[in-house]
């Protein structure tokens, strides 16, 4: 006796034809079918659908692949490098470990705030503080802002400049490889030509 | 390996694993492409262009979908372009031959009779042609996607951007149509 709604059963004899049954689904739908005539009749004539279909597929051409292949361009994609970012960092992380030595040799045992690494990092953070208010409309506070965060860099230690300025390079550099497109492949060729017509 | 695998092996510089994607897809993308185009030759010729296409565009494959999606996604527009230059090319003939001036039915060519048209000059063959041909397009296009381009349910959802639910319950109405319309050839 029939258990499952006449729907349930009808969206499995679909679903079974497509392979996505469960266990279960495929258990219960067995039973049904073990009971009823009527969905034999309907599952028998779902599967000769679907066989009817897969018979009236065309073959490809034998030679169909080699063609596309041959119509690609003569050079591959160029292959990714990716660690290229390895490089840049640990260029910055030693540059940045250098100029902390540096600051503070010169700058005696006491750090300042203005001078070394933290007074580059300080001055970078100030430039573009006074950038962003100037993206804001509050002209006349940014402006002030950059002439106050120049003057903080230029007024401090020869130390501090040079990190500005590497900093900002570094900055840069990064930028640029990570912006950077891979170069693409040839350009297309004329279609025609590409059909071997 | 698989497909997303390929695909980066293909922009790592090994061109040739491009060719195992092709021969994994050529026979379900050319006879998408033929249900839709009807002619054996320009499904052959749109399905290279696809490859070649989708080739030039690796790169902006995003490999958290599947490249099965993506590569239907490009064939789908690629038949609608190829269509549409066709229709146009159809109407502007009919126009000349035609005195009256008078807009025409815009025919498409008939199926051909090329090399593999032995399968369809049977009358079964024929009668499944002409049974998915009368179907409505939205139901139509997913039994070509699911029996012909042999994507999953979870594929199509996500090519047509429609609900799982509504694909299924489309494809299984489609079915039912097919099944009716070709009763006399599945009770054997």
């Amino acid at each position: 006796m029939a258990t499952v709604e006449r729907a349930i059963v009808e969206d499995w004899l679909q679903r079974e034809l497509d392979g996505d049954l469960s266990e279960r689904e495929q258990r219960e739908l067995t039973r049904e079918l073990e009971d009823s005539a009527e969905l034999r009749l309907e599952r028998r004539a779902l599967q000769a659908l679907n066989q009817q279909l897969a018979l009236s597929r065309i073959p490809v051409s034998e030679d169909f692949r080699d063609r596309v292949m041959s119509d690609l361009p003569s050079a591959a994609w160029e292959p990714r490098r990716t660690g290229a970012w390895r490089w840049p960092v640990a260029f910055l992380a030693v540059l940045v470990a250098a100029l902390a030595v540096l600051g503070r040799l010169t700058g005696g045992a006491t750090v300042e705030t203005g001078s070394g690494v933290l007074g580059a990092i300080a001055s970078v953070f100030g430039l573009v503080r006074a950038g962003i208010l100037a993206g804001t409309g509050l002209l006349g506070y940014s402006w002030k802002g950059l002439r106050l965060a120049f003057e903080q860099v230029l007024a401090g230690s020869p130390t501090a400049l040079a990190g500005v300025v590497l900093v900002i390079a570094g900055l840069n550099l990064l930028l640029y490889l990570g912006l950077r497109r891979r170069a693409r492949p040839a350009a297309a060729r004329v279609s025609g030509a590409r059909r071997g017509r | 390996m698989n497909d997303e695998q390929l695909v980066a092996a293909v922009l790592a510089g090994r061109q040739d694993d491009f060719g195992e994607l092709v021969r994994r897809y050529q026979g379900r993308l050319v006879n998408y492409l033929f249900r839709i185009v009807h002619n054996t030759e320009e499904a052959h010729d749109l399905a290279q262009e696809v490859f070649f296409k989708v080739y030039l565009a690796l790169d902006s494959f995003d490999p958290r979908y599947r490249f099965s999606t993506w590569l239907f996604r490009v064939a789908q527009n690629a038949a609608i372009d190829f269509l549409r230059k066709r229709r146009l090319k159809v109407v502007s003939i009919n126009r000349l031959d035609g005195e009256t001036g008078e807009p025409q039915e815009w025919e498409l060519p008939s199926p051909d009779r090329g090399p593999y048209g032995d399968l369809r000059n049977t009358e079964r063959g024929g009668a499944i042609e002409g049974a998915i041909e009368e179907l409505p397009w939205e139901y139509r296009e997913l039994i070509l996607m699911r029996h012909y381009g042999e994507l999953s349910y979870d594929d199509i959802a996500s090519l047509k951007e429609m609900p799982l639910g509504t694909v299924k319950n489309k494809l299984f109405r489609g079915r039912q149509m097919l099944k009716q319309k070709l009763s006399d050839y599945l009770t054997d």
